[in-house]
């Protein structure tokens, strides 16, 4: 079988798209950068959109990205389902800006950054980006300051929200940590997976997330979808 | 360059939060007024933006603030935002 592939987009301000890179590498995707002025169709397997500060955070977080030419581009992508899409925090926010994931995310409740590992309760393993996490628990590293997850009017179906805080550290809605659209392809998450995929890391939890992906995409067996 | 029949049209936009969402950063400086003795009661941050649009005319220019406001400067989850016209300089 052709290797999987996986792009990574880059925007101004990304930080942690070498992160995503080396990630998928380790997990056996052929990976590309996508710079963000692309506006072609997407041809890969997996769509990773990376974290940092996009267009500085300026005006709200995420904001500005969602103008970038290649976010018409993802949005075919999801529309037209070709593959997987994976936003990590600042790529949480942007998904949510361009309205593919719903709600928004803003400013910690502590009004403080926090950067540490934390506990993540898994509360969906039926979807492409769970089906192969074999414990309840991860162990995931966060770094945000605008992480908490406000939704208006929640439109959420329970089985939507795919992950949670064992204990809420930014003010999330329902400790929210992370949310998958109703088409099951797009997943956001503010944990780092690609901060926790070596030994060298110490910390290997994020591996679970890509190997579910990979194992999805290469059999789609273990989703009902 | 400004054509004839076109003039400059400026307004403020202020972008808030929404009644009822958590403003931690009004809520921290609220803390400190009150440990100074103020008797104030509630703290909302916003943003103020400025723009000066180059339209024929005064109906036209206010349209274009309107659609920058809704979908660029405000995100209908968290925020409101209000325009006023500012006098011509």
């Amino acid at each position: 079988m052709d290797k999987l592939t996986a792009g990574v987009v880059v925007f101004p301000g990304s930080n942690c798209d070498r992160d995503a890179y080396f990630a998928l590498e380790e997990n056996g995707f052929k990976t590309r950068y996508i710079w963000h002025d692309f506006d072609q169709a997407l041809n890969y397997d997996l769509i990773f959109i990376p974290g940092g500060f996009s267009y500085g955070d300026y005006l709200r977080v995420g904001a500005l990205a969602r103008f970038s030419p290649v976010m018409k581009s993802v949005e075919k992508y999801v529309l037209q389902k070709r593959g997987l899409v994976i936003g990590v925090c600042n790529g949480f926010q942007i998904l949510t800006e361009v309205g593919i994931l719903p709600g928004v995310l803003t400013v910690n409740s502590s009004q403080r950054f926090i950067c540490e590992d934390v506990e993540i309760k898994v509360n969906n393993f039926e979807t492409p980006f769970t089906n192969n996490i074999d414990k309840k628990v991860l162990n995931l590293p966060i770094a945000h300051k605008e992480g908490r997850y406000i939704i208006r009017e929640n439109t959420l179906e329970p089985s939507q929200i795919v992950i949670k805080y064992v204990e809420n550290p930014n003010g999330s809605f329902e400790d929210i940590a992370g949310i998958i659209n109703k088409d099951l392809n797009v997943f956001g998450l503010m944990p780092h997976p690609e901060r926790a995929c070596s030994k060298v890391l110490g910390n290997e939890d994020g591996n679970l997330i890509f190997q579910s992906i990979r194992r999805y995409l290469s059999s789609g067996q273990s989703v009902k979808n | 360059m400004i054509t004839e029949g076109e003039k400059i049209f400026n307004f403020e936009i202020k972008v808030k939060l929404k009644e009822g969402i958590l403003d931690p950063q009004g809520n921290a400086t609220l803390k400190v007024l009150k440990r100074l003795n103020f008797s104030v009661e509630e703290v909302r941050f916003g943003k103020s933006v400025n723009l000066k649009i180059k339209e024929e005319n005064f109906e036209k220019a206010k349209q274009k603030a309107e659609q920058i406001a809704y979908e660029v400067l405000s995100n209908p989850v968290l925020e409101d935002y209000e325009i006023m016209e500012l006098d011509e300089e």
